[in-house]
């Protein structure tokens, strides 16, 4: 009973047909339907740099290829690289037979204490930036590549266009000589399919040396046989797979890296559009503009105390639920069937998204995800509290409130167990199947929400029915 | 399909909608944007299991469901801390195997389309766009990754399919006679400074060790080398050249592990040994010619191209043209066979990020937006036709995959 909020002992059912703790679901106000990050979509909300805080727009973001400017990660082991100063004498630009003092700086890790000079940098004169980026040593015939294939794309689609007419049939289909190498009059129609076709007029197209290759490689070193292996100098394959382009094998060639910058997201649910979690753009804050957690919407259920189970005998188990919403709420739990539940849960969905003119245009095509098929089965009988309860309103000040407020409450003491403020405690009866050696029972906990962003002329409760698995615990062997 | 087709007219060079391309290998994935020279991230292709929250590789999984939950995780991560740019509306060319198992592709294609509801998605051949890269359209690619070294010819610019092969030769397999040679062979020294057998102390060695051993000690020897220690094994009057120096590798914090210059120098010799169907990376690349029709025989043999993490490996390279030239040269081959010169390309990239450069250069080009498979096309049917695939235009295939 470690976790606050049992994280994996009590487990909702999302409306994607994953089981998920209430600390990760989501409920649209909107949809009235739960969603998990399964089910929503993501979205990057901000930019920033998780060393000095500062944010950066996106467009900036592709040009510094998602790293900040300023701030460096030891290439050696990933530690923030801090800027040290250090005077040196130089001698004086008047008088060169005299020395001055003057500032300089370097990069230095406080972890694992690799510093830029270990690999020959020269020190920079400022205190911020002035390290000279690494370039791609191909870039030139790089370049001229992509020119090239561009080029080449580009005439491709001109033909195609003019081709489009009389070739009513896309000739991807209409080949018969396969992956052999083809008849000439096979590779007529191959060669228009591959990216390399020099098609029509090669002039047009921009100029480009291929590579050539050679007889010869580079081969061991030969020094190979007879050298000690210096194990500190040869970097490991993390080392070297944090500057991909480089990927230097030697630790002499390690290079600062900038610092990679991280993303807010913000969720948005597929079916409405509506944001789900959308964060504070300030990147030190932690706080969000909207987060419509579970848990401040759907009751919040809890096993009071673990319980002895044994198979085949009826034990009584403790639940407590608790109201997170400033209204009172009728609540009711009933049997949960998972192949019927899952049917009329999505009805349920369904008609409210339709009956809902909360809902975006229905010209927004939803894609759907796969459907999630989790296994539901129940390793226990369970005897739920017939008939209804209310949940008190969540009252922040009834803390302080000495009077108790139950009694305004006709509770069927068959039903409510105990109740204290906005909670309430339930009992079910758990039989644990046979040959079950783990318990898990479910019910569908339905209960009338009251809709805050409805309109007038809709009426304000709704009812809504989540199903809730509970693994109540192991079955100790009678 | 006016769909397709009018797609055409969208501005392609946007920047802010530029290609993501992605190359999600066995061992490592690939991830950039198309246009760029280099990929922005090379990282581990593993997943948290959603159960036990463990580290787990991303293609090992018990169904479909379960690779469809690892790719869901995976393709998050690339986008949201590495790319961090949105998935939805933006275009994917996905740089895969022609091998790769059609569940492995049919997956990818639903979580992009349905998880991340990108644009469009281009599969291209690895081996193919690889050529992209040197700026020529025939070549005989040899792709050594981490499960397997696959090789496939291009021929002006067609891929000769049936002539690929593929033999599980890739780094695993280095792994594997690494972690044999080293329990056969290795001591360790515990904190106590007295020296035991490493089979001793531990029944099978972490994959992460051993392939950092690998990667920082182990080479590839030369063909004579090699050949004098085999000739040895057979005849112990044929002295062995002396082995490389040992390595001392700090193992789990408390042993130090004594690496034996042998075991060094023969992790990678499995790639080379003839196994009971006579098979090595020699043969790879002269069965492949072989298939091929004779005309484009010599011209394949002067354009190989060696891609992939494993051919990184110290003197791979350099090993695989003289077993490639020695075995020509033999009996086997040497009639049915006569190839005057094998030569090698050197590709403007890291062996390990080849295919993605090039798949980043065909990303750039206007080929993204003719060849694409589109999202509207994909919800209305659910499969991934494979005429989308560069190499697998005709007719018959796809209604094989229909059948
Ligand atoms: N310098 C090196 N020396 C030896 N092995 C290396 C080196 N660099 C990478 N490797 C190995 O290369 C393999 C990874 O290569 P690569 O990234 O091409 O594989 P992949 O694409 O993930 O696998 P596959 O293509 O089989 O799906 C790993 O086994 C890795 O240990
Ligand atoms: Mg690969
Ligand atoms: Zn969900
Ligand atoms: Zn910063
Ligand atoms: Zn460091
Ligand atoms: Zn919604």
């Amino acid at each position: 009973m470690a976790h606050l909020f049992q994280g994996d002992r009590i487990r909702l059912l999302c409306s994607c047909g994953l089981l998920k703790p209430i600390t990760a679901i989501y409920f649209c106000r909107h949809c009235l339907k739960l969603r998990c990050g399964n089910c929503v979509s993501h979205e990057v909300d901000t930019l920033f740099c998780p060393n000095c805080l500062e944010n950066m727009p996106s467009t900036e973001a592709r040009l510094k290829k998602n790293r900040c400017a300023n701030c460096f990660d030891c290439p050696s082991c990933g530690h923030t690289l801090s800027t040290r100063a250090t005077s040196i004498q130089t001698p004086s630009p008047e008088d060169p037979s005299k020395t001055v003092a003057r500032k300089v700086y370097y990069l230095a890790c406080t972890s694992c204490r690799w510093t830029t000079r270990d690999v020959g940098l020269k020190d920079q004169t400022v205190a911020t930036g002035g390290w000279v980026e690494q370039d791609n040593e191909h870039y030139k015939h790089l370049q001229s590549l992509l020119e090239h294939y561009r080029s080449v794309a580009q005439q491709e689609k001109l033909e195609r266009e003019k081709k489009r007419f009389s070739h009513r049939k896309s000739s991807y289909l209409s080949l018969s000589d396969k992956y052999s190498l083809p008849s000439i009059l096979g590779r007529k129609s191959l060669t228009p399919l591959s990216p390399f076709a020099h098609k029509g007029d090669v002039s047009q197209t921009s100029e480009m040396t291929p590579l050539e290759a050679t007889a010869e490689v580079e081969g061991l070193p030969e020094d190979i046989f007879t050298e000690e292996v210096v194990l500190s100098s040869v970097t490991t394959m993390e080392q070297r797979l944090s500057s991909p382009e480089w990927q230097p094998e030697k630790t002499a060639d390690l290079y600062p890296l900038h610092k990679h910058i991280l993303v807010k997201r913000s969720l948005r649910c597929r079916h409405c559009e509506h944001n789900l979690s959308k964060p504070e753009y300030n990147p030190s804050s932690i706080k969000f503009k909207i987060q419509l957690g579970a848990f401040y919407h759907v009751p919040e259920v809890r096993m009071v105390r673990q319980v002895e189970l044994k198979t085949g005998v009826e034990t009584g188990v403790q639940l407590s639920l608790c109201n997170p919403t400033p209204h009172d709420m009728t609540v009711a739990l009933l049997p949960f069937v998972p192949e019927a539940s899952e049917v009329s849960l999505q009805k349920a969905g369904e008609e409210s998204v339709e009956g809902s003119s909360l809902n975006t245009s229905s010209l927004v095509r939803v894609v759907e995800i796969p459907p999630e098929r989790t296994d539901l089965k129940l390793t226990a009988d369970v005897a739920l509290p017939q008939g209804q309860l209310i949940l008190a309103a969540r009252d922040d000040t009834a803390e302080y409130d000495d009077q108790d407020s139950s009694p305004n409450y006709k509770d069927d003491p068959q039903v409510v167990a105990w109740r204290r403020a906005n909670k309430v405690g339930v009992n079910l009866l758990v039989t644990p199947k046979p040959d079950a050696t783990y318990v898990r029972v479910g019910f569908v906990l339905r209960y009338d929400y009251t809709n805050t962003v409805a309109t007038a002329t809709e009426s304000r409760t709704v009812t809504l029915n989540i199903p809730v698995m509970v693994d109540v615990g192991p079955v100790t062997q009678s | 399909m006016p769909l397709f087709e009018g797609l055409g007219g969208i501005g392609l060079i946007n920047e802010k909608n530029t290609t993501v391309v992605l190359d999600i290998g066995t061992a490592y994935t690939k991830a950039g944007f198309a246009g760029e020279y280099g990929p922005r991230i090379i990282t581990r292709s593993e997943v948290k299991c959603r159960e036990t929250g463990k580290n787990i590789p991303l293609f090992q999984y018990k169904n479909e469901n379960e690779l469809r939950h690892h790719l869901v995780d995976f393709i998050h991560k690339l986008y949201f801390r590495c790319l961090l740019v949105n998935p939805k509306d933006r275009r994917v060319v996905v740089v895969e195997n022609l091998l790769c198992p059609t569940v492995v592709r049919n997956t990818l294609a639903k979580v992009l389309f349905r998880h991340y509801e990108v644009l469009s998605v281009l599969f291209v051949p690895s081996h193919l766009v690889a050529l992209m890269t040197l700026g020529i359209t025939t070549g005989l690619v040899l792709d050594l990754g981490h499960k397997e070294a696959t090789l496939m010819p291009i021929y002006e610019g067609v891929v000769v399919f049936h002539a690929w092969q593929a033999l599980p030769f890739g780094g695993s397999l280095i792994e594997k006679s690494l972690s044999e040679l080293l329990l056969d062979r290795a001591v360790a020294t515990t904190e106590d400074g007295t020296e035991h057998r490493l089979s001793s102390i531990m029944q099978d060695i972490p994959n992460r060790y051993l392939e950092d051993i690998k990667v920082r000690t182990c080479f590839v020897s030369t063909l004579e080398r090699s050949s004098c220690l085999q000739n040895n094994k057979y005849d112990r009057s044929i002295e062995p050249p002396p082995p490389p120096p040992s390595v001392h590798y700090p193992l789990e914090g408390h042993h130090i592990l004594t690496i034996p210059g042998t075991v060094r120098e023969l992790a990678a010799e499995s790639l080379f040994e003839r196994d009971q169907d006579a098979l090595t990376l020699a043969t790879l690349v002269l069965n492949a010619l072989l298939k091929c029709p004779i005309d484009t025989r010599h011209k394949l043999a002067e354009n190989l191209v060696i891609i992939g993490g494993t051919a990184s490996m110290k003197g791979m390279k350099h090993r695989i043209l003289a077993e490639v030239r020695a075995a020509a040269a033999s009996e086997q081959y040497c009639q049915i066979l006569p190839i005057p010169s094998f030569m090698l390309h050197h590709p403007p990239a890291k062996d390990n990020y080849v295919s993605w450069l090039g798949g980043a250069i065909l990303g750039a080009t206007e080929a993204v937006m003719l060849r694409s498979y589109h999202r509207d096309q994909y919800l209305a049917s659910d499969v991934v036709p494979d005429w989308c695939n560069l190499s697998f235009n005709t007719c018959e295939d796809r209604d094989e995959k229909f059948a």
